[in-house]
């Protein structure tokens, strides 16, 4: 589709809507006036009410606030300040429960009820098992929680609300606390949290018991979720490894991605249903923002990404378009095997790295192979000629190691990898190490390298799934660069001697383009030609390198900082926005590292207006 | 500028799929890592938040540092004394790197 419209043209819509995300969108709110996180809230999309929470450690406001779909104004205050309570979700501006929760000053849990009536708060039967973290549910006459921490432990009691006191009932299948839950006294999901952290199970109370229905598709811990019931959901939000923007809606049955929140959050109040609900406040920091759902329809149009479109009602053009946030890199799984010039393919939640050097642990070239799901790493074949070497070419399940240093100095052997072992193919031309690989198993393309003792070639070699090929040297020899790219379409940066420079190969030559802002040598990357990532890497002054540079096509800039500056890592991921850096050397030589950090642009698609 | 100094082993990310450092600390507080398992955070909540969560014990800077040079003198040690007979210092330096260098702690 996207070569039709790129050969014959679209036509450019007339709408007087924006299109929207898939099953609905989040947009904008009016904040609250009081910033905090860990809240409940209760209501509808034009009336709602938020109260309790915390502003950080032992301040746990008694504000209560509530809303009428154009404002939020201060009410009467909650007699005693609790965070990490719960409510009757389903209540009302009118009639409302908070209760439980971690008393001011972290003085233990409770099991404070109390009762909110329009214009004030009013302490009524405490429950019988305090605790903080759980899941509510219901009305103030008919109201529910489950699950939470007695800090500790862990509890899977659910107790009923009759309007007067509590009863225990049916306990939930799977004991937990900062998950979350809605709906009524006899039809409530609950879904999310720890331990461990991240819980997929959905639970559905009928009234007598609960049953474990389809599992979220992200399990995640202090989440939004609002609903009238359990046969209609949404969740939106938590954390699991970080904070997250995705939005799931339950039909009675599983879970579906729909619209992303606008900005990361969780510890957020919520109300509503899945047709329109509010998220509000939350962390991290103590938020006043507020997001507000609603639902695509059977008119909507939905968000079709670089489709230009005029506004008649506003005048504007505008245009779908995926908005990048601002990357940040997150510890991944550590290897099993700290190590340093490593070669490593695939992508960030998929990623095979192979040989490297570690002069702590003899012998020193190593010929380990592992693979990485996104949280571990697990040893698997090893390559048959151990080595220190350095690439990335191919994938996870495929993949190929060009060169390199054995025990015997440097090698023109060439493995490659089938996700189940390594068979030697064809040799480059020249025996080299540090030389930067890139593309495919069928083709790729070797970069420079050092023949030893650091004997920097401007050689290039192209290799057709068959044989290897010299073809035009780069401009400057150097070796430990980085590469990103494919054989017709590659760049080459800095390298040893230390240099900034860039080299862009267009299938024939290679040729100068804007330089690194800092010079630098074994640096790790990801990427292609038009949008690329360098990572890490060594200069003499100041030493090893945590910097990351970024690459739009036309200029560098300094971006995310690694945690740990290292050099020699593998550079994995295959785009700017999506990346892994692994292992490596770090600042005190020759202590190389087990660590790995996860790179993440995060993006959003929005329709923004066109400007001069 | 104003730091504080921690120390505690990176677990990377852990099998509840939980990173040592997530993405969102990284945009509330500048972190960076040294030898010895020393952390450097900005003085924040957030960042006194993140050491409370890893169970990060805290360092005054001169215990931080010292720290760091220790390890870094241990590495030293142990380069001078990883020897070849007959190799050349450019030979010693592509086998093992360059000879660690002082780190000062910012």
């Amino acid at each position: 589709m996207a070569k039709y419209k790129a050969i014959h043209g679209f036509t450019v819509q007339n709408r007087t809507s924006d299109p929207v995300p898939t099953g609905g969108s989040w947009s904008t709110g009016t904040a609250l006036n009081d910033g905090r996180s860990a809240l409940k809230g209760a209501g509808i999309y034009t009336a709602a009410i938020g109260a309790g929470g915390t502003k950080g450690p032992n301040t746990f406001p008694v504000t209560t606030e509530e809303w009428n779909g154009s404002t939020w104004t201060e009410v009467a205050d909650l007699n005693a300040g609790r965070k990490f309570a719960a409510s009757t979700t389903n209540g009302t501006t009118e009639a409302f429960l908070y209760f439980g929760g971690e008393n001011n000053g972290g003085s233990g849990v409770s099991n404070k009820n109390e009762s909110w009536n329009g214009t004030a708060w009013t302490e009524v039967a405490e429950f019988n098992t305090a605790r903080k973290s759980m899941g509510g549910a219901g009305t103030s006459t008919a109201g529910l929680m489950c699950g939470g921490t007695s800090d500790p432990p862990v509890r899977d009691n659910t107790e009923t609300w009759n309007g007067a006191s509590w009863t225990e009932v049916s306990e939930l299948n799977t004991a937990r606390n900062s998950h979350n839950s809605a709906g009524t006294l006899t039809s409530t999901l609950a879904c999310g949290g720890t331990p461990p952290a991240g819980l997929k199970i959905t639970e559905e109370w009928n009234g007598a018991s609960w049953t474990e229905v389809g599992d979220l598709n992200l399990g995640r811990i202090a989440h939004g979720m609002c609903g009238a019931n359990a046969e209609a959901m949404l969740m939106f939000g938590g954390e699991k490894s970080g904070v997250n923007t995705d939005t799931e809606q339950f039909n009675g049955t599983t879970w579906s991605k729909v619209g992303d929140l606008l900005t990361a959050c969780y510890d957020q109040g919520s109300a509503g249903t899945t047709s329109n609900a509010l998220s509000f406040a939350g962390a991290p920091g103590t938020k006043t923002a507020v997001e507000e759902w609603a639902v695509s329809t059977i008119t909507d149009s939905i968000v079709n990404d670089g489709q230009i479109f005029y506004r008649s009602d506003t005048g504007d053009m505008k245009v779908s378009l995926t908005d990048y946030g601002t990357g940040a890199w997150a510890t991944g799984g550590a290897l099993n095997n700290g190590r340093s010039i490593i070669a490593g393919a695939g992508i960030q939640t998929a990623t095979t790295v192979a040989g490297g050097d570690n002069p702590a642990a003899a012998p020193a070239i190593k010929n380990f192979t592992e693979q990485y799901n996104g949280t571990s790493w697990s040893e698997v074949a090893e390559i048959n000629d151990p080595r220190k070497t350095w690439g990335s070419i191919g994938t996870s399940t495929a993949m190929l190691i060009a060169g390199g240093q054995n025990a015997s100095g440097v090698t023109d052997n060439v493995e490659s990898w089938n996700n189940t072992s390594w068979s030697e193919i064809a040799d480059l031309n020249t025996a080299k190490t540090q030389n930067y690989s890139v593309g495919t198993t069928t083709a790729a393309l070797s970069i420079g390298g050092d023949t030893l003792p650091n004997t920097a070639v401007a050689e290039t070699e192209i290799w057709n799934g068959t044989a290897w090929t010299e073809v035009n040297n780069q401009n400057t020899a150097k070796f430990a660069r980085a590469g990103v790219g494919t054989v017709t379409a590659a760049l080459a940066a800095g390298g040893q001697p230390v240099v900034g420079i860039v080299e862009s190969w267009d299938g024939t030559s290679w040729s100068e383009i804007a330089d690194l802002t800092v010079a630098k040598q074994g640096l790790g990357s990801s990427g292609d030609t038009t949008s690329a990532i360098v990572f890490g890497g060594n200069n003499p002054t100041p030493g090893r390198l945590a910097t990351t540079e970024f690459w739009n096509g036309t200029a560098w800039a300094e971006v995310g900082d690694l945690s740990q500056a290292r050099m020699f890592s593998a550079g994995s991921g295959g785009s700017s926005v999506s990346a892994l850096c692994s292992g490596g050397e770090s600042t005190a030589s020759p202590d190389t590292q087990a660590f790995t950090e996860e790179w993440t642009v995060p993006e959003s698609v929005t329709n923004l207006t066109i400007t001069d | 500028m104003a730091y504080k100094y921690s120390v505690k082993e990176n677990w990377g990310k852990n099998a509840n799929n939980d990173s040592f450092i997530r993405h969102e600390d990284r945009a509330m507080f500048h972190i960076e890592g040294f030898p010895g398992n020393v952390w450097l955070t900005d003085d924040n909540i957030y960042a006194e938040r993140w050491i409370g969560r890893v169970a990060g014990v805290e360092k005054t800077k001169a215990q931080a540092q010292t720290i760091v040079t220790d390890i870094i003198n241990d590495a030293k040690d142990a380069w001078d004394n990883n020897n070849v007979s007959g190799e050349s210092s450019d030979e010693k330096i592509t086998r093992l790197g360059s000879k660690p260098t002082d780190i000062t702690l910012p």
